[in-house]
């Protein structure tokens, strides 16, 4: 069998082979709920309910909001993924060139190479290809949360706590602000 | 009258002894000064990284260009088309990264897009450096494709996550000294083989630093500066590694870094002392090109004293401008390495 029929050979095995990876991989993760956004509102408006907002220091690296459902409205969205769709396309897309061209660099130069460095190569861009796809394959899509200043904030002893009222503004600010009096 | 002569093998003896001590004293300094670094970052890696960026970040781009403008042929001939690739490209990715981010505000994209912008820059960057080994491989017969692959995945990091992509960069490029300075030791077998261990003992210090850091407290508030400076280093894009290690890590490489280029290359890199440019290509060709290289020299060197100005003004700012100007010395030390990578006596230039 000449070059070209091995090379062409090796590229269909590489380009199965990689269609044939996410088979392998765990999917389980459920798909968020759609849910319809609703219209925004378009005043402010004031709600009388006091409740007890609770400022606590916690191991996890995380920031977290606890806020009771009965505060909320029902119109929560599909929380965004980690990664754009734009950003998983291009980066599936770059990755399985990589692959295809990788394997047809090491296909031409085994005769440079040799064939046992050749096979050792690609076996071990198997098995690193293969352990990324088990170990990434079912992260969280949801994006880690950068708890930024937040930090700062964060109590060194006892919790802090008082009671604040809650205000549902629509003024274009999708920002959860917590406005705190001077102490006095 | 009596004089005594040395023996032969006590004159042995002696030039034995003067050769290693001519490898052990800069083995030993250079050794000295890595632990000397690696106990600061653990100590107060903040602190570190104020004083080196301060101090050395001006006379290490100045010395990078004197040492540029050494390796720079008077007659490009058929080299040509490499270095207008490597110096315009330069040029242009510099030019497109100091507009992200005034773009970025002017036109209030989201954090989605942004993170567009800065992929889309990383795939000019990557295209440009496979360009760079397609243009430097092919007229040497030299096989390129090889680049294909590396270059495809680099993009892939890059659109998967720019953070992280943006992360390779930062840290990488401080060893990419270490690999200058290996090198120009070249001529000095022994001496490479004794640097070659010492380099050995910067992954110890890192994982000495990682242990120490993740041991240790919190950097805490010590103004913005001290934000910066940790968002510089990652701490946005890795939240949940403490900021210690990550400041202690960044500001050890970026001591190694400018350590190699401010200490070891003026003793080790250079054929002509630093000083002189007569040994520079360029000023041996012509009055002009003599007249160009003064003229960069000297505002290098104007650069350097208006940084430490400005650096005293106010750090945090100068720092900022500092780091965005400065990609295009990372930028340019890439295709310089790749050259480097040609077998020497391989590339003809026009004489």
């Amino acid at each position: 069998m000449n070059l070209k029929y091995r090379v062409l050979a090796i590229a269909i095995a590489c380009i199965s082979f990689w269609c044939a990876s996410p088979a392998l991989t765990s999917a389980d993760i459920a798909q968020p709920e759609n849910r319809a956004t609703p219209e925004p509102e378009r005043r402010v408006r004031r709600n009388d309910q006091l409740v007890t907002f609770v400022i606590e220091a916690s191991e996890d690296y995380q920031a977290r909001l606890y806020v009771p459902e009965n505060l909320l409205a029902a119109d929560a969205t599909a929380a965004p993924s980690g990664m754009s769709a734009v950003g998983t396309t291009v980066s599936g897309i770059a990755l399985s060139l990589s692959v295809i061209f990788g394997g047809l660099w090491l296909a031409r130069s085994r005769k440079r190479l040799g064939t046992q460095t050749t096979a050792t190569a690609a076996a071990i861009l198997v098995v690193l290809a293969a352990t990324a796809t088990y170990t990434w394959a079912n992260a969280s899509p949801y994006p880690l949360a950068n708890p930024g200043t937040l930090v700062q904030a964060t109590p060194t002893g006892a919790p802090l706590s008082g009671k604040v009222r809650v205000m549902r503004v629509s003024d274009g600010d999708d920002r959860i602000r917590l406005l705190l009096p001077k102490e006095r | 009258m009596a004089t005594s002569i040395p023996s032969a093998p006590s004159l042995e003896r002696r030039g034995v002894a003067a050769s290693k001590a001519a490898i052990s004293a800069p083995v030993c300094a250079a050794a000295a000064f890595v632990l000397l670094a690696a106990a600061a970052a653990v100590a107060s890696p903040v602190w570190l990284s104020i004083v080196a960026v301060f101090v050395f970040a001006g006379p290490h781009n100045w010395v990078e260009t004197r040492y540029f403008l050494a390796r720079l042929p008077a007659r490009w001939g058929r080299a040509r088309p490499f270095f207008t690739l490597a110096i315009g490209g330069a040029l242009t990715m510099t030019l497109l990264y100091i507009a992200m981010g005034p773009a970025a505000r002017g036109l209030d994209l989201s954090e989605a897009s942004i993170s567009a912008v800065i992929a889309s820059w990383a795939t000019l960057a990557v295209v440009w450096c496979v360009a760079i080994v397609a243009v430097l491989s092919r007229p040497l017969g030299r096989d390129w494709t090889w680049a294909l692959p590396a270059g495809f995945f680099a993009i892939a990091l890059a659109w998967g996550s720019p953070g992280l992509w943006w992360l390779c960069l930062v840290y990488g490029h401080p060893l990419v000294a270490l690999i200058f300075l290996d090198r120009e030791l070249h001529r000095r077998p022994a001496l490479q083989r004794g640097v070659r261990w010492l380099w050995a003992i910067v992954p110890v210090a890192l994982v000495a630093i990682a242990i120490a850091g993740a041991q240790g407290e919190s950097l805490g508030v010590e103004g913005g500066l001290t934000m910066r400076i940790a968002d510089h280093a990652g701490a946005t894009i890795l939240p949940s590694v403490p900021d210690r290690i990550l400041v202690g890590s960044h500001a050890f490489l970026e001591t190694v870094h400018y350590g190699v280029w401010v200490l070891a290359m003026p003793m080790f890199g250079f054929r002509t002392p630093l000083l002189r440019t007569a040994g520079i290509p360029l000023v041996r060709r012509s009055r002009i090109g003599a007249l160009a290289v003064a003229v960069v020299l000297t505002t290098g060197a104007f650069f350097v004293a208006t940084l430490w100005v400005s650096f005293s003004i106010d750090y945090g700012i100068t720092r900022d401008v500092y780091f965005a100007i400065a990609m295009l010395h990372v930028l340019v030390e890439v295709p310089f390495l790749l050259r480097l990578s040609v077998p020497r006596g391989v590339v003809r230039d026009a004489r």
